[in-house]
Parts: C-alpha cells; structure tokens; sequence
C-alpha cells in the first residue's frame, strides 16, 4: 500500500480527533456559554495596565 | 449618528460619549480621575435606593456560600442599558472600586451581572453602585439547582451532535473513493475506518434513542425513537454484514447524516421549550412586597412574604396582596378578589371572617391574623398541584406518531414476510433485502420532517409575539370545534361603564359633589365616574367616610350627602348606585361591565368558521346572559355562577374545547382545557399554564394562531404522504433487489433533502 495514502489517512483521522477532543474540553470548560463578553475583554488589558500603573503612580 | 470619543462606537444621541462607562473611563485615561470619584459627579440625578427596603426584598436572591475560607456572598442582576465594550470594563472592574466585591463577571449577550462580594455589603449597596454607574439592575432570583442540571444536559447535547457531526462527517471522506470505484485492499481497508468511526456515534450520541426506545418498551407504546433505533442498528449489521462478507453495501455514511439531522432538528426543538421552563409560581407573586408585621406586641418591623409565621399579625396596606390565609381583625374591609374567583366587584369582609392569600386590599388599610405560612395557604397548595398536573398534561397522539405507529409495524410485518416466504429460494440475499427495506424505508419525515414543521412554526408565533408552550398546539387546534369563552377581563374589560343616569341631565354640581366624595376611593365605580366625567372639577367635601360594601358619605354645606348601592339590584345584570341628600333619593346612576371593542367581531368571525362559541362565567346570571346577549351566543351555551372547580368540571365534559380565559380563578380551567388561550395575565402562572399566552396582542389574534396551525397542519400532512408514498416505491425496489449501494446511500439524503426543503419553503 501507498506510504502517502497511509499517511493522509492517519493525518486526516488524527486531525479528526484532535478538533473533537478540543471541543470536548472547551465545551465542558464553559466557553461557549459566552460568545460575546470575551471579544470585549480582550480590547481591556493593553488600557488597563496603563491606566492602573497611571492611577498608582499618581497617589 | 455621532462617534463616540473614547469607544468609537456609533450612536444615536448627544454628547461625547455613547454611555456612562465611556465618560468614567475617559476621563479616568486622560485626566486621572479616580472612577468612584467621577461617578459620584456623573450620577448626582439618578435615582437613589432605599438600601433596607430593596435589602428584605430580595433577601431571597442571594446564595451564600460558606465552602470557601471565607464566607461569601452571591448575586446576579439583569443589567440594562450595556452598550458597548466599556461597560464591561467598568463593570468587571467594580472590585477594584469597592473592596467589598471580590470578583464580577458580565455576560454581555444575556446582560448578566454575577457579583461575589463579602458578607457585610446590603444588596441596596450593589444596586446603588451599578446604577451609579448609570445602569439599571434588577436583582434575579438565585440560580436553582434546576437551571445548572439544564445547563450541563444542554452541554452535554452540543457534545453528541459534535461527534454525531464529525463522524458523519469523515465517514463522507471515506466513502467517496469507494463511490468513486476504490477496489481492491485499500478499498477493504477504507471501510473498516467507515466502521471503527462509525462506533462513538452508535455507542455515545445515540444513547438519547435507546433510553427513550427503552421508556417506549416499557409502558407497551410504539415510538418513532424505536424506529430510529432499528434503522440505525439495520444500518449498522447491515454494512457490517457485507464488510464481513465482502459485499459493497455499505450504509455507514447516509446512517451517520441521518443521526446527525434528527439530534440537530431535536435541539433546536428542545432549545425553543426551554424557555418555558418550570418556576416557582408563587415566588414570583409576592416577590415585590413587603410588609409590615408584628408578633402582637408593639414591636413592629418589615419582612418579605416569606418570612411570616403563624398568627403574627399583618399591617396591611392599600393595594397588597395578602401572602396567606388569614383571619380579618379590622371591622370591615374590601378586598378584591377577581384575582382568586373572577368576581368583577369588591367584596366585603367583617371582623373574624376568614380571608385568602391571593386577595388584594381595596381599603385603606387592615390588620390581620395569619393563620397559616404563605406556602401552607390554600394559593400555594394549588398552584403547587398545577405544576405536578402540568407535567403530565402532554398525553396527546401526534400525527406523526400515529403514522409512524403505523408505518412501524406495516414496514417490519412487510420484511419478517418477505424474510420467512423467500427465506428457501434467495438465502441470505432475502436477509439483505429485508434489511434494505428496513434502512431505506425508515421514516425520515415522521422523525424530523413534522418537528422541523413545528419548530418553525412555534419561531414563527414567537416571531409575531406569541408564546407556545408546546409545539403540540398546532396539532390540537386542527381538532378544536368548541370555543369557550371566560366573561370578566376577557370578553369584557374589567372596567365599569356608565351606561345611564337619572334624571337623564344630571346637575354639574351634584356631578361635582360626587366625584368629591369618589375622590380617594379605589372602587371600579369611582374610577369608571373619574374617568367619564375627567373634565368636571371636584367639590370639596368634608368628613367624607367609606361604609364598606354601601358608599360613600361626606358632607357639603350642611348637607348629607351619600353614594352608595340600593338595597335591590337592577335585574338586567347592570348595577346601580343612589346620590341622596339628606336621607332623600336625588339621583340614580347605572353601570355595566363594558364589552371589549373586539368581542363581537371575534365571536362573529368565529361563527363565519363554523366554530361552536361558549361562555363560562363566575358572575351572576343576569349579567351573563347580558354578555351573551350582545355577542349573540345561545343561552344554553352560557355558563353563570361557576366556580374554579366547576369551570374545570365543563370544560372537561366540553373537551376538546380551547378555552380562552385569563387570571388566577381561571388556572384550573385554562389547565384541564386541550388548548388554553390568553391575551392577559398579570403574571408568571398564566404564562406557565397556558399553552398559548399573547400580552401583547388583543383577542382577534386567536385568528392568527388558527391560520397558523392548519398551515403547520397541512405541511406535516403532505410531509408524511410524500414520506409513504417515497418509502412504499423505496420498499418495493428494495425487495425486487434492484437498490445497489450507491443508489441507496443516495436515495435517503435525498428524501431528507427534499423534506426540508418543502417545509422551509411552505412555511416561510
């Protein structure tokens, strides 16, 4: 048998596998409980570092 | 539209900024200004809590949890007015603001706050921060232990559908170069991959079929789970049987997908009733009052309804609903109780005479013996039986479920037959047949087709503002010939209307004088004579003093002046009140219940359709023959003086009636009813209870539901003859052996396809 055909196969199916399993554990992790509130998070750490060390640095 | 400066959202308004989080933390980035500072400036205008009162009521919100080192508690609010990514910056930053919250968490899309905070802060204190922060929170109910199993199973049923899908999935891939003319070793070597990806699909996402084939056994029913069931494991041997035996008939494929459709089409089914999830009823009844109760000493203080014990007594105020059973201590007292029975007008209650929790005060005040806990109160107990009754109301044959029935036992007699008579002359060849048969003739539209119709259909209400409990209504109604009518608040307004007076010219003054002595009355007289005479200026009468049950009575110069009923009603259901000066009769005035402008066009309509009409009534004969009367429906179809029980007891004998009806009093009713129907509903329990639930809309929109149904009706009735007739031409070719594998992987997703297909198109 084609040693590219076996590979493609182990490929396809370990791609398979690997894209459920990570379902799996994001499903039960609870990130698709909230789609929407982690696109807004992550616009705040870049100000927010600043603007903490700013107030801190102030008082 | 304007650009806001700090988020460069768009928005419709004045101003530099889309939302008060922009404005905070402007100016806490450009000016370095502390957020809990700034606040204070921005929120000077809103509104300001009483911390104590918002605390007793919603003391049943929070949830503390001691499993920490430290105790904690938690709360969770409904947040208006989030805009932009700001608010959840601002939001989830309140621990840095106040050292009393230990963490904040928002759920933007659901608008959900979840705030952990120590146990030394009130929940006035929370609600005063965030609407500081210029949004209005509103304290929800904690999260019982029936929402988070909702949430794990809904989890859970992602899960299945994923593998369901993957599997389906690359069971495509590898049956494509065997479509295609694969021979040879890797061909063999291709369906054994078909086979070991087919197994997480028959061993994990299918198990839902097999508990519920394995319910079905149980209790001696037939259901369409045990003909997906058999189709799937036919499918399965089926192929295995020719992987063994080195045939080409191999169904893993069209198998999978067509696992995969039906839990997809399921979910969505699932996902829309969940919103209708079951609730505490009389939680949510009391949850906004408070009251004042003492234990019979001078000791007063202010509790939520939950918290009153046994023969402590209540301080009640005008317009509270009693939370339980209890006995009267004041004199007299009104109280409305339509509420409870239905009856349009105050009754009277003495000294000593009991009094039911659900009864709302119309006097002034009144003080008051509980007698029983608010759980133990007669309201309790049966909207406690109404929840038990509700989950075991759904006993209804489906259509679909009849055909399938049906189908089920004609398309498994058919290959047990054709197995036994050709078993000698075809050998295994017969064994396959069968098999085929069994596969292709599984009853794709009985087991998605009918409730993709429904789930569409029920969108499509929702969409239009109608809420339906379960998607069985549209079937229900096709049989529903009988409409019965509930009189009060539903065919009528629960207003009075002045319909007369006499003499005919009644004075200005004495038109005056009246309404100074209606002036603080709640009665539905005074509000009908406040509201027809809104222009007329008031008199001011003094020592004005409500006799329970009779009128009014005050004086104006020098004179005894008196509203109030005469000892005998009028006899043509209308009620009259006297105004007499100085013990002498001076002026008659007569009222009746006022029809809604709708009714008699309804009612009209609903006879152009062939439909029988009914009214049930709690109130007096007279007045509902009078209802009757002007919407020309039959005396011996009206019902007069009925109560909760008995209205149960006619709707029984009536059934299969829809009921259209609304309010407490009418539960039992709306419950036993095939198909309940209201417009209106002061709360939760209507919405519970009834099987279509319309605030928004008026009466005539029952129409709509009507014309909704029989499309939804029809759809699923050509669905299952496309099926049968799909299936009988399916069968035949099968047992004459002319279905190969490719043409049978082929000819199932198509009959699927095409299904879909009909129903999104005819229900668009």
């Amino acid at each position: 048998m084609n040693v590219t055909i076996i590979f493609m196969v182990s490929l396809a199916l370990g791609l398979a596998i690997t894209f459920i399993v990570s379902y799996i554990w994001a499903m039960r992790d609870g990130q698709f409980d909230d789609l929407e509130t982690p696109a807004h998070r992550i616009l705040k750490d870049d100000f927010h570092k600043s603007t903490i060390s700013d107030t801190h640095e102030g008082t | 539209m304007v650009i806001c400066d700090y988020c460069s959202t768009q928005f419709n308004g004045i101003g530099r900024f889309c939302c008060n989080s922009c404005e905070i933390l402007y100016a806490w980035l450009k000016e370095g200004k502390s957020p809990i500072k700034n606040i204070l400036s921005v929120s000077k205008d809103l509104e300001k809590f009483n911390f104590s009162e918002i605390d007793l009521k919603y003391n049943l919100n929070q949830s503390v949890d001691t499993n920490r080192d430290f105790a904690y508690k938690r709360y969770r609010f409904y947040i208006e007015g989030l805009q932009c990514s700001s608010c959840v910056h601002l939001l989830e930053d309140l621990p840095q603001f106040e050292k009393k919250v230990i963490s904040s968490r928002l759920n933007f899309g659901k608008c959900l706050l979840e705030l952990e905070t120590n146990q030394d802060i009130l929940l006035g204190e929370l609600c005063q921060m965030i609407t500081d922060l210029g949004y209005r929170p509103t304290p929800l109910l904690k999260e019982s232990d029936y929402d988070l199993a909702k949430k794990i199973e809904n989890r859970k049923d992602l899960i299945k559908i994923a593998v369901a899908g993957a599997v389906a999935g690359n069971e495509m891939l590898f049956s494509i170069p065997l479509y295609a003319g694969l021979q040879g070793d890797l061909a063999t070597v291709f369906k054994w991959i078909s086979f070991f990806i087919f197994l997480p699909l028959l061993f994990y996402s299918a198990q839902e079929f097999y508990k519920k084939s394995w319910i079905g056994l149980l209790i001696h029913r037939l259901s369409v789970d045990m003909m997906i069931v058999v189709a799937l494991w036919s499918g399965f041997l089926f192929s295995t049987y020719s992987l063994l035996s080195g045939g080409d008939e191999i169904y893993f494929d069209s198998t999978a997908s067509f696992i995969f459709l039906i839990l997809i089409t399921r979910f969505f089914l699932k996902k829309y009733q969940d919103k209708f999830i079951h609730k505490d009823l009389f939680t949510e009844l009391f949850v906004n009052e408070i009251y004042e109760v003492s234990k019979g000493d001078l000791n007063v203080f202010r509790t939520s309804f939950d918290q009153i014990k046994e023969s402590q007594l209540i301080k009640m105020q005008q317009n509270q609903l009693l939370p339980c059973d209890a006995v009267l201590l004041t004199d007299e007292c009104e109280f409305d109780v339509s509420f409870l029975t239905g009856e349009a007008y105050p009754q009277k209650k003495h000294k000593n005479e009991a009094v039911y929790a659900g009864s709302r005060l119309l006097s002034s005040q009144a003080l008051i013996l509980c007698k029983s806990q608010s759980h133990q109160s007669a309201l309790a107990k049966s909207l406690k039986s109404l929840e038990v009754v509700n989950e075991s109301k759904n006993k209804f044959k489906y259509l679909a479920d009849v055909v399938s029935h049906r189908l089920t036992l004609v398309v498994f007699s058919l290959a047990g037959l054709y197995y036994l008579f050709t078993f000698d002359e075809l050998g295994v060849e017969a064994f396959k047949r069968s098999l085929a048969l069994i596969t292709i003739a599984c009853p794709c539209a009985v087991a998605f087709g009918a409730p993709l119709a429904q789930s569409i259909g029920l969108k499509k209400a929702f969409k239009e503002g109608f809420y339906i409990r379960s998607e069985s209504v549209f079937e229900k109604l096709h049989q529903i010939k009988k409409i019965i009518f509930d009189k009060t608040g539903t065919l009528t307004s629960t207003h009075l209307e002045l319909i007369k007076t006499f003499p005919h010219d009644l004075s200005e003054e004495n038109k005056e004088i009246i309404l100074g002595l209606e002036k603080k009355s709640m009665h539905p007289v005074a509000i009908s004579l406040k509201k027809t005479w809104a222009g007329t200026a008031t008199k001011n009468i003094k020592q004005i003093k409500e006799v329970i049950g009779q009128g009014v009575e005050g004086q104006y110069n020098d004179h005894q002046y008196r509203l109030g009923k005469p000892l005998v009603q009028p006899a043509d259901g209308s009620l009259q009140v006297d105004l007499s000066i100085d013990e002498k009769k001076t002026a008659y005035l007569f009222f009746q219940e006022k029809l809604k402008p709708e009714s008699a066009k309804l009612v009209d309509k609903l006879y152009d359709r062939e439909f029988t009409v009914m009214l049930l009534s709690g109130d007096i004969r007279s007045r509902a023959l009078d209802v009757g009367k002007q919407l020309l429906i039959r005396p011996a179809n009206i019902f007069s003086e009925q109560s909760e029980e008995s209205k149960k007891h006619i709707i029984e004998k009536e059934n299969p009636c829809l009921y259209i009806g609304d309010g407490l009093n009418d539960l039992k009713a709306l419950q036993a009813a095939a198909v309940s129907f209201a417009v209106r509903g002061p709360f939760e329990a209507t919405f519970q209870i009834c099987d279509i639930y319309a605030p928004r809309k008026n009466l005539m929109s029952i129409l709509e539901i009507f014309d909704l149904s029989k499309k939804v009706y029809s759809v699923i009735q050509s669905n299952l003859m496309f099926a049968i007739f799909y299936n009988s031409i399916g069968g035949i070719l099968a047992l004459g052996g002319f279905i190969n594998p490719l043409m049978a992987a082929v000819l199932m997703p198509i009959s699927s396809i095409l299904i879909i297909g009909h129903t999104v198109w005819r229900l668009r």
